[in-house]
């Protein structure tokens, strides 16, 4: 039962907030999928949470300025029903088998991320849930003050950045970060270059290439001092192979911040982890790296053919 | 409005997929007052519809079967 109703949370908004429209869809005419994070939030998290939508809606309007608002918040919100509806019946198809649908990381990319419409939907949906999902939320958070407040300045790598959403906070995090981020999808590469230049960042900092890292880590000429795997070695038959390649590159002092996921499916999952200490032991014993820190968020659904405990996870490590 | 064949076979598919005996859901039952009715159910009962009574819902439509009376209703002018 939400302990804030929508009414409460309009009332709370700060003078100059120009993302009602998008709160109106998320909750008013989306409220099955929203009903978690309204749940979730207090309105001692208010605040930040608005800074949040506003900062997000800001760069996706930008990003598209040959929509209008209306335009660009509808294809925005049929991304996030699209990313949402899947992730739902994925999760009920895979609490019957037990087993991720695709194991052909090549019949993934020509479905997903080689197809440019399915790409705009699931980047624009991904990137709402870090305002609609309540992990997604707290995940994004911690990434900041567990990871980006206490990691090395300098040279970041990150490998699958997506919507890039997680490039630009590292890129604000320091002034002195340069930042490569290296996607295998040519719709990932675009969005998230559209996503830097929307939010103002300095072109001399940053390169997004599309580069497939599962054959070679390039196009940087130091070491890194912090390299990002965010949800991306669930989607690989052998993760081990990046990660090991991104140790390679860094530095002795670099932090790694890996997030994944336990008895999740999504539309592109391949590897499974069964518990969390698949991933520990993952993270430790197959690629050499020790866990400083771990935030283990369970998801929880009512589902009655599921017998396995669910959980998104992330890890802040540094090289053993 | 109301049709009893069909508010049976909606109760029925919504009984099973929730997994709550039918006669405990009546028209207000809704996500807010079952507490096993979260987004994967809901989902999970609009699929389990959508099957077994041979219509389709748009994303729209799912956000306004907002409890099981208003269910009825959408599927009953979708059958009409």
């Amino acid at each position: 039962m939400p302990t804030l109703t929508f009414e409460q949370m309009v009332s709370a908004l700060p003078a100059g907030f120009s993302s009602k429209s998008l709160l109106d869809e998320l909750y008013l005419k989306n409220q099955w999928l929203t009903n978690p994070m309204l749940e979730a939030l207090t309105p001692s998290m208010l605040p930040a949470y608005f800074c949040e939508v506003e900062d997000i809606w800001t760069t996706m309007r930008t990003m598209r300025p040959d929509q209008t608002e209306d335009q660009r918040l509808a294809e925005a919100i049929k991304g996030l029903q699209f990313h949402s509806m899947e992730f739902l019946k994925l999760q009920i198809e895979f609490a019957k088998t037990g087993a991720y649908k695709s194991s052909d990381y090549d019949m993934v990319f020509k479905d997903v991320y080689g197809n440019a419409a399915v790409m705009q939907k699931y980047l624009d949906g991904l990137l709402l849930t870090y305002i609609a999902w309540p992990n997604h939320y707290r995940l994004l958070n911690w990434y900041r003050d567990a990871y980006l407040a206490k990691a090395p300045p300098g040279e970041c790598l990150e490998i699958g950045p997506g919507h890039g959403w997680l490039a630009l906070c590292q890129l604000r995090s320091h002034a002195s970060n340069r930042f490569l981020g290296l996607d295998i999808s040519p719709h990932s590469v675009a969005y998230t270059r559209e996503c830097l230049k929307a939010a103002g960042m300095d072109q001399n900092r940053w390169k997004v290439l599309q580069v497939d890292a599962q054959k070679g880590i390039t196009g940087h000429d130091k070491p890194f001092d912090r390299v990002v795997i965010a949800e991306v070695i669930e989607h690989l038959a052998n993760p081990e192979v990046i990660v090991e390649a991104a140790i390679k590159q860094s530095k002795p002092s670099a932090l790694f911040f890996i997030t994944t996921v336990v008895n999740l499916e999504a539309v592109d999952h391949i590897y499974l982890f069964r518990q969390l200490q698949d991933v520990r032991d993952f993270c430790e014993k197959r690629c050499g790296l020790k866990i400083l820190s771990e935030l283990d968020m369970p998801v929880k659904m009512n589902l009655k053919d599921m017998k396995d405990e669910a959980y998104e996870v992330a890890l802040v490590c540094r090289r053993a | 409005m109301s049709n009893p064949t069909i508010s049976e076979q909606v109760r029925s598919i919504i009984s099973d997929v929730l997994g709550v005996p039918a006669a405990s859901l009546n028209a207000d039952s809704s996500p807010k007052t079952v507490e096993v009715w979260d987004s994967v159910q809901h989902l999970s009962v609009v699929m389990a519809l959508e099957q077994a009574m041979g219509v389709h819902f748009e994303p729209e439509e799912i956000d306004k079967m907002r409890s099981v009376g208003a269910i009825e209703a959408l599927v009953f002018e979708k059958k009409r």
